[in-house]
């Protein structure tokens, strides 16, 4: 899933999470299908940011939340103290795994743009 | 090395003033001054922060109110010590003279610590979760500390990890001989707060020395290290933790389990991420 | 001294000349006040306050000294034991002043319950009687808890005033915090603790004292007690016992004018309670009976 803001929704993403307010009023629940109607209408009402499914947009260097592909290419640097302790090996291994299956399950769940 | 760490003791309880970043106590005075604010409201929001939760929980535990470690939640601490108690605190809570984006990265970091350990220890099917969360959220208090009362020492630490590329609890043993865990474990003993937040704090990078609450630091030191593998804020260096694998026995942590944990923090997490302006 | 009877006559004075005498007074009919003039001849008033204060009897009763200055100058008064003093020569107004503090703040301390400081009997039976008098409309609540003497049995005396002083700030912070023109708290002694507040607040004072005070109260027990959700202690005689977690009984009474005496309330409280501690869980009972 990916945090976005609202003016680089795009019509066919899908809700990951609600779109609440921050009054915490719901205004959309999570899964439902965007349209360019509907995002013109959270806009309006002060949504600012979204949580989509899947990955669809590049957001390097524009979130604090990288995308998983991101993340299993940075284990490598976050585990360089311990290049030659086989358990933490073994660990960056396994999260380096994990990542990687959720980038290609949120790619899986992709729509076509 | 023996004297150094007597001064920084001695330095270290002479504390007097602890202060936090201004959006957060600007947050909570405005809160307060709503005369229709639940407690569970101003408790939310002081559960964000490592600084008012220490001095509520300092407050809590004062032998004045009759029962010194007792209380290591936020919302029971706040029931105890009532409204006008609250306000005092906040009134007499000051922030930083000169702010800057590591302290707000520190902030991040203990958040995203406090959310980690709640979620780890509601998926090992432990009982009251916001007890962890606490522990979670003060796990580096003693940085802040450092930052206030031992800055010329904190200076060093800082230069040693940027020169050897080293993590920042390895710089602070070279430098001054202990971390940042010692240092809780000195404000934990004179602020009277409960054992199992002391084990917690003082003990989550030795396992091994936690003898009644190992869960508490177990919990601690994987959130502590999780919170580095999602990056969540920024608590001195940009390396993961040593993680002991005892964590896995302690908490009763099937593989599957851990996946679970990993899902569940992917979710949290993005909720407290932020996107930059373009 | 004439002068104060003058200044205060709604008080029952004895005056002395001798305070030799005066020692065998005091001894059997202890007065509300004590004032010794510096101008005694036969006995050094430092003496007698001494000898006085020195009988835990009679040691709540003030004292207070009518000196000179210089004589006060020359006096440690963290050595002797008196309450108050006056300077020579006396101002009138504000000698009547001084001796209505002198009174009052005697009354507050002794009343006040010794570990939490709340208002003790005295202060709760005459709150009850005036708000009947003026006949407010308000709600009496009588606290206690269950199981508090098998938790002191277990855990000591000291545990147990931990937690007492929990169950008084729990009942303040949540009185205070809900308001009401008539709010009150008093602590009457060991595990009772009297509220009162409006009668459209008293139930959700309940709630929310009850939700509290469950909460917090298992951070009191050890952790196996914890666990197990009570205590398991042995008695004398080698038996097993077994007790639940301290639970909150809370009776509630309601005056809508039809209430005469705090006798009355107290009596409807007592039976009320009955009810509340059947339940072994924290339990209030309210007084459903409407006034006619």
């Amino acid at each position: 899933m990916q945090k976005i803001p609202i003016n680089l929704a795009q019509p066919g993403m899908v809700l990951e999470k609600p779109a609440v307010k921050e009054n915490g009023q719901v205004l959309l629940a999570a899964g439902a299908t965007l349209t360019e109607g509907i995002i013109s209408q959270l806009e309006k009402k002060g949504i600012k940011t979204i949580v989509v499914q899947g990955e669809p947009l590049d957001m390097e260097g524009l979130t604090s939340n990288p995308s998983f592909e991101k993340r299993a290419e940075r284990l490598e640097h976050l585990f360089r103290y311990y290049q030659n302790d086989p358990v933490m090996q073994k660990i960056k291994k396994f999260l380096q795994y994990y990542f990687r299956q959720k980038a290609l399950i949120s790619a899986g769940g992709q729509k076509d743009s | 090395m023996e004297d150094l760490r007597l001064e920084a003791k001695k330095k270290v309880l002479a504390i007097k003033d602890l202060p936090t970043l201004p959006q957060v106590l600007e947050e909570v005075s405005k809160l307060v001054e709503d005369p229709n604010v639940s407690t569970e409201k101003i408790a939310q929001v002081i559960s964000k922060d490592q600084v008012l939760s220490a001095k509520v929980l300092k407050m809590v535990n004062s032998p004045i109110y009759g029962f010194p470690r007792r209380i290591s939640t936020i919302q029971h601490a706040l029931v105890l010590l009532g409204f006008n108690v609250i306000k005092g605190i906040i009134i007499s809570t000051s922030v930083f003279d000169i702010m800057n984006t590591s302290m707000v990265g520190l902030w991040e970091h203990s958040l995203g610590c406090a959310l980690a350990s709640s979620v780890i220890a509601k998926k090992a099917n432990l009982k009251d979760p916001e007890e962890y969360s606490v522990a979670g959220l003060l796990h580096d208090l003693g940085k802040v500390i450092a930052l206030v009362q031992l800055p010329e020492l904190k200076t060093e630490v800082e230069e040693l990890v940027k020169k050897e590329d080293i993590p920042y609890y390895l710089a602070e043993k070279k430098v001054m001989g202990f971390g940042h865990d010692r240092i809780n474990a000195w404000l934990v003993d004179y602020w009277n707060l409960p054992l199992r937040l002391k084990e917690g704090l003082a003990w989550h990078h030795q396992l091994g020395m936690a003898k009644h609450y190992p869960e508490v630091a177990a919990v601690v030191h994987l959130a502590d290290f999780l919170t580095r593998v999602f990056e969540i804020g920024f608590a001195g260096d940009d390396q993961v933790s040593k993680l002991d694998g005892r964590v896995f026995k302690i908490l009763k942590l099937s593989l599957s389990k851990f996946e679970e944990i990993l899902d569940e923090l992917c979710d949290e997490f993005i909720e407290i991420s932020d996107l930059r302006p373009d | 001294m004439t002068q104060l009877e003058h200044v205060y006559p709604q008080a029952c004075w004895n005056l002395f000349e001798r305070g030799s005498r005066a020692i065998e007074f005091l001894f059997n009919n202890p007065p509300g006040l004590l004032l010794v003039d510096d101008s005694l001849q036969d006995i050094e008033p430092v003496e007698l306050v001494g000898l006085f204060k020195s009988e835990n009897v009679y040691r709540q009763v003030p004292v207070a000294l009518i000196l000179t200055e210089e004589k006060a100058k020359e006096i440690d008064f963290s050595l002797l034991e008196v309450d108050d003093f006056f300077l020579k020569p006396l101002n009138p107004i504000m000698a009547q002043k001084r001796l209505d503090l002198i009174l009052s703040r005697a009354a507050r301390a002794l009343d006040a319950n010794p570990l939490t400081h709340l208002p003790g009997n005295t202060s709760i039976i005459q709150k009850i009687q005036s708000l009947i008098e003026q006949k407010k409309h308000f709600a009496l609540a009588y606290v206690d808890l269950d199981y508090f003497k098998s938790f002191n049995d277990k855990y000591g005396f000291s545990r147990g005033d931990e937690v007492l002083m929990m169950t008084a700030r729990v009942i303040v912070n949540t009185i205070r915090s809900i308001g009401g023109k008539n709010s009150f708290v008093g602590h009457v002694g060991g595990d009772d603790f009297v509220f009162i507040t409006d009668p459209d607040k008293v139930e959700q004072a309940c709630q929310m004292i009850i939700a509290s005070f469950d909460s917090i109260v298992p951070n009191f027990y050890d952790l196996e007690d914890r666990k197990r959700g009570k205590i398991i202690s042995i008695d004398r005689q080698g038996q097993v016992r077994e007790f639940p977690i301290m639970a909150i009984s809370i009776a509630v009474i309601f005056n809508y004018g039809q209430l005469k005496h705090y006798g009355e309330a107290s009596q409807m409280a007592m039976n009320l309670k009955k009810i509340a501690k059947k339940n072994p869980k924290s339990s209030y009972v309210l007084d459903r009976r409407k006034s006619t």
